[in-house]
Parts: C-alpha cells; sequence; structure tokens
C-alpha cells in the first residue's frame, strides 16, 4: 500500500466532495487536507513544507477567492508556491473556463518561461475529466514511488545489501526489511504496470524480471520468475541437481 | 544490489545440501579443487549445516501443535530453495512464476566470534522460514498482504527466541523498544520490536491471529474479533480489562518480574529497564506532581511516583485531552524493590455528570516499608477509525499525596 498525501483547494462544493470521492477510492490509504480559499491553501503548503511532510500532488482549482467570502479569481499563487518549495510535486489545475484569456496567459507563460512537466491543466468542459485526472495522478504517483524504492533498494551501495533482517530501524529511510520492501515494489509495479511511464517499466526491467507473456493480464514482477538453476539444469543435466 | 549480480551468485552456487524440506545450494570459498568462489562461497559447511538443523527445527516446529501449519508452497523440486550467497543480510523472495517462496542467506558474517555468527546464522534461518510458513496465508504478491506486514515480522522475530529458548540474537533489536517512547505498537518502524506483543498473545493466540483471520481483516481487526472469543478480553479497551494496556503495556515494565509474561531480565541486563517519559517524588500533603503527555494511538508512557516516608494515600488523576470521548486509560501499579509487580489499580471514570472524561483513583493501602515506587501507565486504546485514521491524544496526570 502507498500512501500518499494531497491537498485539494476548491471552493465549490460539490466539486470538492467529488474530488475528495476520487482520490479516497483510488489511494484509499492517502492523506487529504482540503483548502477553500487560497490563503488556506498557501498555509496548508507552507506546513506541510516547514514540517518536512510535504504533499505529493496538489489539485487547485484555478478560480478562488483569497478568502472567504471574496470573489474567485484566477489565482496562480498556489502553483507558484508549490515550485518554490522545491519538492517534486504533482500539480493539477482544474477549471472550466479554460479559454479565460489570463489562465491561457499563465499556462503559455509557465510554459515557456518555467516548463513544469508535473503541471498540467484539467479542463472541467470534457466529459472524461475525472479519469483523465486520476490516470495522471496513478503515473505521476506511483511512478515515482516505484523509482524512489527502485534506487532505495537497488542503487549503490543500498538496501539489498545493507537492510534486511538487520537494518536498524533509528537510522532512518524508509520502514521495512528486506522481504517486505521487495515483495511490496514487485507488488505495485504489478498492479500499477498499466499506468507507469514506459522509462519507470524499463527502470524496473533493468533490475527486476518482468513477465509480459500473458500480455492481456497483469505481467508477473519479482527478483527471480523461477530458480535460476532450472535453467542452469536444462542446459547441462548432469550439473548437480537434486 | 545489483540483481544480475545475484543471478550469477546463485548460478555459481556448485553444491547442494538437500535435507527433508528445504534444498540448500551453496559453494566453497576455498575447495580443494577448482575455482573458490571468493565472497559468494563459505568457508566451510558448518555454517550451511547450521542453517540446515535450524530450517528442520523450524519446519517440525510450525507443523506441530499449537501451530499445526500446513506444508509450505514449494516450487518444481517439492521443497523450499535456499541460496547461500553473498548478501549483507538474509531475506525471503518469491518465485513469481510458481508463486513460492525461496530464502536467500549470507554465506560470511561479519559477527566478531565464530559463536556469535553460528547464534545469528541459526536465529537468521529459523526468522526466514516463518516468512515461508506465513507466506501460505498471505502471499506477498497480494494487496493486502502488506498490511500484515508488521505482524508476520513480529512472528519472524517471536519464533526465533522461541524455538532457539537461550539465542538472544533478537536483542540486537531491542535497544530500541527498551529506550523509546510512546511508539504505536503497529508502527512500521518497530515491526521487530512488536516480537514482544506476539510474546504476551501466546503462540496459541498469535497463530489464530495469523491463521484465522479473514482475508480483508487487518491483524488488529484479527484481534478485536478473536481476543474476546479465544481469551474473555477485548484485545484494546479503555474501560474494560484488555489485553493490550491492562495486560501487554503493563506486563512489558516489569521486565524483571517472573510473573510476567514478558520476563526477560537478560533484556534488563543488556539494555536496563524500559524507558519512563518522567519520574518525581512526592511528600505528604506537598505540591501535586504535574506530568504531561501526548500519546500515538496503541502506544503506551510510564511515569514514576516516589512517594516520600509518611505517605499514606495517593490521590492520581487523569484528565484526557479528548475529553468524554477518550480512549486513554491509566493504571498504577506498586514496583517493590526488586521490581516484581504488586497491586494495579485502574483509574476510573467518574459519574456520567463528568463530562470532562476525568479518571481517577485512591491507592491507600501503599506498603509502608517494601515500596520502591508507584508506576502510571497510560495507554492510548484507539484503533484504526473507518476512515483509517489513527489518532493521537494528549493528557494531564495530577498526583496528589496524603
Amino acid at each position: 500500500m502507498c500512501q500518499f498525501k494531497f491537498l485539494i483547494v476548491e471552493d465549490e462544493l460539490s466539486t470538492l466532495k467529488q474530488l475528495e470521492g476520487l482520490i479516497r477510492e483510488d489511494f484509499p490509504e492517502s492523506m487529504i487536507d482540503i483548502a477553500a480559499t487560497a490563503v488556506d491553501g498557501r498555509e496548508f503548503l507552507r506546513c506541510a513544507s516547514s514540517e518536512g511532510r510535504p504533499y505529493d500532488a496538489l489539485i487547485l482549482d484555478f478560480r478562488l477567492p483569497q478568502e472567504m467570502g471574496d470573489e474567485a479569481k484566477v489565482d496562480t499563487s498556489l502553483s507558484r508556491e508549490a515550485r518554490r518549495s522545491g519538492h517534486p510535486m504533482l500539480v493539477a489545475q482544474i477549471t472550466s473556463y479554460a479559454n479565460d484569456q489570463v489562465i491561457e496567459e499563465h499556462l503559455q507563460k509557465t510554459q515557456i518561461e518555467q516548463p513544469n512537466p508535473n503541471c498540467f491543466l484539467v479542463d472541467k468542459r470534457m466529459h472524461d475529466w475525472s479519469v483523465r485526472l486520476v490516470g495522471k495522478l496513478r503515473t505521476f504517483l506511483y511512478g515515482r514511488h516505484i523509482l524512489r524504492e527502485v534506487d532505495e533498494l537497488f542503487g549503490d551501495g543500498a538496501g539489498f545489501r545493507a537492510w534486511g533482517r538487520g537494518r536498524n530501524p533509528s537510522s532512518g529511510g524508509l520502514p521495512g526489511g528486506m522481504t517486505h520492501r521487495l515483495a511490496t515494489l514487485c507488488r505495485i509495479a504489478e498492479a500499477h504496470w498499466n499506468d507507469l511511464e514506459v522509462d519507470v517499466k524499463q527502470r524496473i526491467r533493468d533490475i527486476l524480471e518482468v513477465d509480459e507473456s500473458e500480455s492481456s493480464t497483469k505481467p508477473k514482477v519479482g527478483l527471480l520468475l523461477e530458480d535460476p538453476w532450472i535453467e542452469r539444469n536444462l542446459s547441462n543435466p548432469s550439473d548437480g541437481s537434486p | 544490489m545489483d540483481r544480475e549480480k545475484f543471478v550469477k551468485s546463485i548460478r555459481r552456487l556448485s553444491i547442494t545440501l538437500e535435507s527433508e524440506h528445504f534444498i540448500l545450494r551453496y559453494g566453497l570459498r576455498n575447495p580443494r579443487e577448482g575455482k573458490g568462489l571468493g565472497p559468494d562461497g563459505v568457508a566451510n559447511s558448518v555454517l550451511v549445516r547450521s542453517y540446515r538443523n535450524s530450517l528442520e527445527t523450524l519446519y517440525q516446529t510450525m507443523t506441530r501443535p499449537p501451530w499445526n501449519r500446513q506444508a509450505p508452497e514449494v516450487g518444481t523440486y517439492g521443497k523450499t530453495i535456499v541460496y547461500i550467497c553473498d548478501i549483507d543480510y538474509p531475506f525471503t523472495g518469491q518465485f513469481r512464476a510458481e508463486d513460492a517462496p525461496f530464502i536467500a542467506l549470507p554465506s560470511r558474517s561479519r559477527e566478531p566470534t565464530n559463536e556469535a555468527a553460528l547464534r545469528r546464522a541459526a536465529a537468521e534461518a529459523i526468522h526466514e522460514a516463518v516468512h515461508v510458513f506465513n507466506y501460505s496465508k498471505r502471499p506477498f504478491a497480494e494487496a493486502f498482504s502488506a498490511k500484515w506486514q508488521w505482524f508476520d515480522e513480529a512472528l519472524a522475530i517471536y519464533l526465533e527466541s522461541y524455538v532457539l529458548p537461550g539465542n538472544h540474537d533478537y536483542f540486537r533489536y531491542m535497544a530500541n523498544w527498551v529506550d523509546w517512547l510512546g511508539i504505536p505498537m503497529n508502527d512500521w518502524a518497530v515491526e521487530y520490536q512488536a516480537c514482544f506483543f506476539v510474546q504476551y498473545l501466546g503462540p496459541e493466540l498469535a497463530n489464530q491471529v495469523w491463521m484465522e483471520s479473514e482475508e480483508h481483516e487487518t491483524p488488529l481487526q484479527a484481534l478485536q474479533r478473536l481476543a474476546p472469543a479465544k481469551r474473555g478480553l477485548e484485545f484494546a479497551h479503555p474501560d474494560k480489562q484488555d489485553l493490550f494496556a491492562s495486560g501487554y503495556s503493563m506486563d512489558c515494565y516489569f521486565l524483571r518480574d517472573h510473573a510476567s509474561v514478558c520476563f526477560s531480565p537478560e533484556l534488563c541486563s543488556r539494555f536496563g529497564d524500559r524507558a519512563v517519559v518522567a519520574s518525581g517524588s512526592i511528600s505528604r500533603d506537598a505540591p501535586a506532581l504535574i506530568f504531561e503527555g501526548k500519546l500515538a494511538h496503541l502506544a503506551c508512557n510510564y511515569f514514576r511516583v516516589y512517594p516520600h516516608r509518611g505517605v499514606d494515600r495517593l490521590r492520581i488523576v487523569m484528565r484526557p485531552g479528548a475529553g468524554s470521548q477518550t480512549k486513554l486509560k491509566a493504571e498504577v501499579a506498586i514496583a517493590y524493590p526488586d521490581f516484581h509487580r504488586g497491586k494495579v489499580t485502574t483509574l476510573l471514570a467518574g459519574p456520567a455528570a463528568h463530562s470532562d472524561g476525568s479518571r481517577s483513583a485512591e491507592i491507600d493501602d501503599l506498603p509502608s516499608h517494601d515500596l520502591n515506587h508507584v508506576v502510571i501507565v497510560v495507554t492510548n486504546c484507539h484503533l484504526e477509525d473507518a476512515t483509517g485514521t489513527y489518532l493521537s491524544e494528549s493528557f494531564q496526570i495530577e498526583v496528589t499525596a496524603h
């Protein structure tokens, strides 16, 4: 299971409930903070950053009141705040006014001046906007989680040699011994294979064995798909097999 | 880790030692003939035989009462494969094509003495073989297995000492359990340390929790369901005798008391007594001692009170931050000079009109001579709620002496 941290900033109650429901359904273990104004949203961002527990994803209404009672206007302060924090997080900006001149200008400006592949627009006028949103979230969040785990477990001088039963929980890093961390990595890779970007899939193939022979179903991912001795004994039957 | 190196290492293991239920693949660092395997090879077969003996002992244990486990899942060879090669720490993996577990154990050890190396090897083999047995009920590939990770590790560490009494290799994880304050029992950061909770449950109930749990139950949910039926006690309850607070948390303070299920004088000799949050002495009619704290779910804090001579009676009040909705529990126990436990008193809620949730107790029969101190054990009996949220709660303790 993966625990992600979300911030939703949305002043329209029905949309807020819909977004919260989507996240809870697709990311059931996750923590969700909710704000209705830009000021509250910025405060959540600052607190999370100062506590060292930044958000994994922000879902922002493009038009927000600064404070309760204010008129909702295009707000770009939250995405700027997220960028300033320096933490890699996905920023989904939702709007029903994608043709609004101010929004268009903001998007053009950010794409040209500070392109950010982790920032994208969700046009609520599209009938499948929620599916697209959840799809992007899955791709980004599970992909990043897998790459982090791969680096922690298999990177230079990493966990596979240094952890396992002997790992000292006070030494920092993510919890869990090698047995379950490896199992979790394989399980998440299998479960979310179809959500992952091509380069993430390739990284997994580089590190683990992936059986995609049954293309209609999920692949099987493991450190070993089978005992390497089987292959060895097939090529050399006299070689010490039991 | 370099997976390719791991696979290459496995392929180079040229010797097979087969026992009744395991196939151990290994190689020699310095064979009499041919190429040596360097760090992938064992110095001699003593280590391998130690592994084999421990694996088979665990197998016998798990397939007999009170565990009564079925034979574990096995692959092509009908036995569990064990690789012995150059990994610093062992693990249990799975052959994904066959959905059968395998074990990887180290070919060498950094323990400073041969005795320590063999003790560790024996414990590690037991530990990994427990994962192999547990795998049958909760295969790694199933999403819900993640919820059982901490209980799987706790069982594996517990069985090290159950199968090998006197082998204290698991003490290497226990310093944190002794020193840290108020860590939730099911926190993944202390999954090895939860072995003491499993010890408190005992083998029957611990095994029933694993084996009789329903597919989508968490360990805590299984405990809530099974504890009343199997033990006649709630698992964790602020107002009733329960396993977690009145049982385990209290018991684990008195590690030097023979009557404690978690009796472990060697652990105390090695690391000292469990950490207390605060201590204070108090005289008759002196100003009250005040302790404050905040406690995560399924965690406990200890406070010590040293009554001066002439104190006949203590009054202890706990004021929980959550008021009448509190899930906190406080119990007071007499600790004698040899650290065995005396009378235990539970702080009780006042009449219903008392809406602040405070609980209190009068300890009016303090031993006049043999008393060492009084320990106040505060526990948070909150379990995961419907939204999957765990709650922390603050509290204040007031102690007055008369």
